[in-house]
């Protein structure tokens, strides 16, 4: 008797310490590596993410260059993750021959590398997240379809960027110019692009100095946050509310506010917690060798100013 | 003496607003030692970057003459193509290179690659010759200032000149190296070299120039033989009035105790567990003035520093003034104490470079003037205005700033912003270092003036005439212990000299 | 005739903001004469309220400046202080002792910098941006990267009324301490003290002046400021973002660099740093109203900056002539 209950024990301790260790060596080490700490967007990533890992019971990290966007820093906490071992690295892969060491390095490695954008099977094992072109195609779909409702002549328009150069923005901005053509018959004319620094107050600056020199400016194109939040100041400082055309991209009280205010005319989110939550489940299926799709881009959601109160109802967010 | 080499005949050059010189003319002959003298501003500077083609010949009026051959030299490769060489008061030095590489920068031997071993021989050739103690091999960066400047000297002999500028070489040198200068240029005189030589120190005017042309305002005033001129005279030309004694001491009573420091100690600043000041105790009296002599390193200026709050890292002391203790951690407190300072280098610590005359008089006094807050400009223009007059500065006007003075008139603002202040103590660290004689004269009036009326004065110099000159009482420090004290009276520049080497 | 052209022009050079306004005078002429409605009210004052934000900084800055040092990290300030006080609005914290508290940071910040440079002797240049990158940090872990919204209309009204119904009262804000700002540095003894103690800190020293408190009064002012501009970013856009001030450290230093304060201290007018926030935000806007193409405007922007510079040199060559 007694030595059954040592034999229990002792083997119940050498299973339990075996699957330990087992377990310890089976945690998949994920890393994403974000464009910025902060923002709605990738703070929503971010949160996502750890809680999928969470929920997985994955060691997952979140990690962002000291210079918001800057390539060569991801690049190098890119090579970092590689060096140290990780099993699947997210991020945001902005340029194929930047990033080309890296590709090629996870390849030999047999590191799972999931895109934020869409650089094709060749490149990464995945894609998840936004399409910049769609999302863009999305945003000029509603400014043709205000267009319409207001019986705009033509649309003169200028696109707000982060920086000029940004290439996923770019991207974007193809988008609106193709949404806005195929959407609405008169003329279209984008009048300027101008960058924002990230910063809501240069945005409306530059803005306000475009609207003097173009009067017929009657509507705005957005690839970053700051540009709609400038863009919204912008309508409201200037009386122009229901006739110039600004969209908002977060979907936080305060755009909500300025969609009742009538500053933006709508605002629209990407499902941005649920990139971050795909990165992790999309990783899984391609770990654990399942069937997977290679393309996730995320939904985008559009609200109008009669659909506020539901949603934020919905999703339980106050408005003040 | 041989045939006259160089002439330059009716130079005039105008700067806008002032002319410069004036249709000056001088000449040297081969194999002769010809001194110029003359106030600072009085145009040697703008004569000589004439002669080495500092000024393209369009820039002035007058002709330069080398050898019965006229010269237009339109840059100072020119000048030195025809042998002129010049040798400054600030070197010029490559400190990450060897001696030998500086010394031959420009003509290095041998034809492609640098050839090393010529390149030392010839460098020992020249360090011999002048009897300087380096080997070419050191770095010129090892060198201290006295001989960086005879590497400076070596470096214009090395192209074989014919003829030598020498604009007051021995500013940075010791006074064996001066000797070795001097017996150097002895050797160029009888190679029959020609030689210019610029100096504020008379003596070594005397000792060694055959002729001295004297310039006044641009102007030649006189031209003679060394023979036919004494100090005085050379002086009265140079300022264009007579002088009877340079030092002026009019007696006057020296009253009760006014400072007494007691244990004062000053860590060394580079070496550890050595002190510069160690030890020493001193006390000055109403409208004395206190002199310290000693040599360079003596530890004379950090003992100054240290009193009035300068340096307080390491240092230990007891201060009293008027018989009452005082804690003096920073110049604030020394100031409110009292006591005013002169310092050494005018521009690292004397005034503010960005400022005019008038801000930097009032500088010390700024908190002084009325109103709490404002500048009432009124009275700070009467204050500095009046110190401005008394001070007599050679200036356009207050607004003037005063890195654009001559070293004599910044000394002058240097001592004036204390003198607005009115301290009851000042210490004033080598008072006339640099400027020239007419300066000096006025500077020696002001600080007897100051005494005649109760100013107790503790002036450090390494200037023996003025020492003993000027002073009521002599310290003598040596390796930051005071080695000697000696009374206006029996005072001797030998008994100075003793004590300032002894315990070395 | 001809020696009274000449009279002239070495008049205009005496004036020490020089190198600013011939440029800004420039712009505005050309500006004008490409698209006369430049010149409209709306959006001069649109320039001014940018450049007003900016000055709000930069008139202490001008100081510290003066005083030979420097700070890079005004814009994370800027951040740190508009969350601060939209944190503590939000979470019902009267206005008032918000933006106190906001100013409090701001002061912290001005002292920690202060501790770095002064008392530890790090060069100023990387310590305060090394100070930025922890100011930036301690934002994201305040707001967890969100931005602060819902602050009250009492805290909208501080940067958002206008004047009359249109002179932005930020303008009215940056013109009152630029004109404090002026007269302290020029008439007063703090004013004259400071430029001393730019001029040359160990004669200032020796003169009885505390150089290193000098400096941490005006580290800790510089910070202070900043934190205003934050807020008064906050209530422009009814939301404090981690943005706020994104990329203006170097601006307003250039600002006032251009407008005649040297890096290396001693000299400086409150003065020429206002208006070389104007003659930034001037160039931005007149670039965009003059239709120059987007590829071309950072062409434009630093051919600008490098007349201004010229100007700047050739009147220093020509002062020193004289």
């Amino acid at each position: 008797m007694k030595k059954t209950v040592i034999i229990t024990l002792t083997a119940a301790m050498t299973i339990s310490a075996a699957a330990m260790t087992v377990s310890a060596d089976d945690t998949v080490k994920i890393a994403t590596i974000g464009v910025q700490s902060g923002g709605s967007y990738w703070g929503n990533i971010e949160q996502g993410f750890t809680a999928a890992c969470e929920e997985l019971g994955w060691e997952g990290d979140y990690w962002t260059p000291q210079n918001a966007g800057n390539d060569s820093e991801m690049v190098q906490l890119a090579e970092n993750a590689l060096t140290q071992g990780y099993d699947v690295i997210c991020m945001e892969i902005n340029d194929l021959d930047m990033y080309g060491d890296i590709i090629k390095r996870a390849k030999e490695e047999g590191v799972k590398l999931i895109s934020l954008t869409d650089v094709g099977e060749e490149n990464c094992d995945a894609f998840v997240g936004i399409d910049s072109y769609a999302s863009g195609y999305s945003q000029g779909e509603q400014i043709a379809k205000f267009a319409n409702e207001l019986g705009y002549e033509e649309v003169n328009y200028v696109t707000l960027m982060s920086t000029t150069d940004n290439a996923s923005q770019l991207k974007n901005r193809e988008g609106i110019a193709e949404g806005i053509a195929a959407n609405y018959d008169g003329k279209i004319n984008e009048i300027d692009i101008a960058a924002t620094d990230s910063n809501a107050a240069t945005a409306q600056d530059k803005l306000s100095a475009l609207y003097l020199a173009n009067p017929e400016l009657n509507a705005v194109g957005c690839a970053d946050l700051y540009g709609a939040l400038g863009a919204a100041q912008f309508v409201s400082e200037n009386g122009l509310k229901g006739e110039f055309i600004a969209t908002g991209l977060e979907l936080t009280p305060d755009a909500f506010n300025r969609v009742l205010d009538g500053d933006l005319m709508a605002t629209s989110s990407v499902d941005s917690v649920g990139i971050g939550k795909n990165f992790c489940y999309v990783a899984q299926k391609i770990l654990n060798g399942e069937d997977y799709e290679y393309s996730n881009p995320a939904q985008k959601i559009w609200v109008m100013p009669d659909e506020v109160e539901s949603y934020c109802k919905e999703n339980g967010i106050e408005l003040q | 003496m041989g045939d006259t080499i160089l002439e330059m005949k009716h130079v005039t050059k105008k700067f806008p607003g002032v002319i410069a010189l004036n249709d000056v003319s001088i000449d040297v002959k081969k194999g002769e030692i010809l001194g110029i003298v003359g106030e600072n501003g009085a145009g040697k500077s703008t004569l000589m970057k004439v002669l080495s083609g500092s000024y393209t010949n369009k820039e002035y009026e007058g002709e330069i003459w080398i050898d019965g051959k006229k010269q237009t030299f339109t840059s100072v490769a020119d000048a030195k193509k025809v042998g002129i060489e010049m040798v400054y008061q600030e070197v010029n030095a490559m400190y990450e290179a060897s001696v030998a590489e500086n010394i031959f920068v420009g003509n290095l031997p041998g034809s492609h690659v640098v050839d090393y071993k010529m390149l030392y021989t010839k460098t020992q050739e020249l360090l011999d010759q002048l009897g300087l103690e380096v080997t070419p091999k050191t770095l010129a960066g090892s060198l201290n200032s006295g001989q960086l400047q005879l590497m400076s000297i070596v470096r214009a002999i090395a192209v074989n000149p014919r003829i030598i500028v020498f604009d007051e070489p021995t500013t940075a040198l010791t006074d064996s190296e001066v000797d070795i200068l001097m017996n150097f240029l002895e050797r160029l005189r009888s190679d029959g070299v020609a030689c210019i030589y610029i100096s504020h120190k008379l003596e070594e005017i005397f000792r060694i120039c055959d002729r001295v042309t004297i310039i006044r305002d641009g102007n030649v005033i006189t031209t003679g033989n060394i023979g036919d001129f004494d100090q005085n005279s050379l002086v009265e030309g140079m300022i264009g009035r007579k002088v009877e004694n340079m030092y002026v001491k009019s007696s006057h009573k020296i009253g009760e105790t006014v400072l007494v420091v007691n244990h004062l100690s000053v860590p060394h600043p580079t070496i550890d567990n050595r002190n510069i000041v160690d030890d020493i105790s001193f006390s000055l009296k109403r409208g004395e003035i206190l002199g310290i002599g000693g040599l360079v390193g003596a530890g004379r200026s950090e003992a100054l520093g240290a009193v009035f709050g300068q340096f307080t890292k390491g240092v230990t002391k007891q201060v009293k003034i008027n018989g009452q203790e005082v804690t003096i951690n920073s110049p604030k407190d020394a100031i409110k104490a009292g006591i005013g300072f002169v310092t050494e280098e005018r521009k690292r610590t004397g005034f503010i470079q960005t400022m005019s005359i008038r801000h930097n008089l009032s500088l010390i006094s700024l908190y002084d003037l009325p109103k709490r807050y404002f500048i009432d400009r009124g009275v700070e223009d009467e204050k500095a205005g009046a110190i401005f007059g008394r001070m007599k500065v050679k200036a356009p006007s207050m607004e003037t700033m005063v890195v654009n003075l001559s070293g004599g008139n910044q000394q002058k603002v240097v001592l004036g912003k204390w003198l607005m202040k009115n301290p009851q103590i000042l210490f004033i660290d080598e008072p006339t270092k640099g400027i020239d004689v007419g300066a000096k004269a006025e500077f020696y009036k002001i600080m007897d003036e100051l005494a005649c009326a109760g100013v107790s004065i503790i002036m450090v110099s390494s200037d023996m005439p003025e020492l003993i000159s000027m002073s009521d009482r002599i310290l003598v420090l040596s390796n930051g212990r005071i080695t000697g004290e000696f009374d206006h009276d029996e005072a001797a520049q030998s008994a100075i000299m003793k004590a300032a080497i002894a315990d070395q | 005739m001809e020696k009274n052209k000449k009279f002239q022009v070495k008049n205009l050079l005496q004036i020490k903001e020089i190198s600013v306004i011939l440029p800004l005078l420039v712009l505005i002429i050309v500006a004008m004469l490409v698209n006369p409605s430049f010149l409209r009210m709306s959006n001069i004052l649109d320039v001014l309220r940018t450049s007003s934000f900016n000055a709000m900084i930069a008139v202490p800055l001008t100081f510290l400046m003066a005083s030979g040092r420097m700070d890079l990290s005004i814009a994370a300030t800027t951040t740190l202080g508009g969350l601060v006080a939209a944190l503590a609005e939000t979470n019902g914290v009267p206005l008032v002792f918000s933006i106190l508290l906001a100013l409090v940071v701001g002061a912290l910040v001005g002292f920690a910098n202060s501790i770095l440079v002064e008392k530890f002797d790090m060069p100023g240049f990387i310590a305060t941006m090394a100070t930025s990158y922890v100011v930036k940090g301690i934002a994201s872990v305040l707001t967890n990267n969100n931005p602060v919204s819902g602050i009250s209309d009492a805290f909208q009204t501080i940067a958002k009324t206008r004047i009359g119904g249109s002179i932005w009262i930020t303008i009215v804000y940056a013109l009152i301490i630029g004109v404090i700002g002026q007269l302290i540095l020029s008439r007063t003894k703090y004013g004259r003290s400071t430029l001393a103690v730019g001029g040359n800190p160990e004669t200032a020293n020796l003169a009885g002046i505390d150089v290193k408190r000098r400096h941490s009064e005006l580290f800790i002012l510089v910070g202070i400021f900043a934190a205003v501009a934050g807020c008064l970013h906050c209530s422009r856009f009814a939301s404090a973002q981690l943005t706020a001030g994104s990329g203006t450290e170097l601006t307003i230093l250039a600002s006032c660099i251009i407008g005649g304060t040297s890096l290396r201290g001693g000299t400086g007018t409150v003065t020429g740093s206002i208006l070389g926030c104007i003659l930034f935000a001037t160039i931005t806007n007149a670039l965009l109203v003059m239709g120059v193409p987007t590829t071309w405007q950072n062409v434009v922007y630093g051919a600008i900056l490098i007349v201004a510079l010229f100007i700047d040199i050739f009147k220093r060559s020509k002062l020193a002539k004289a």
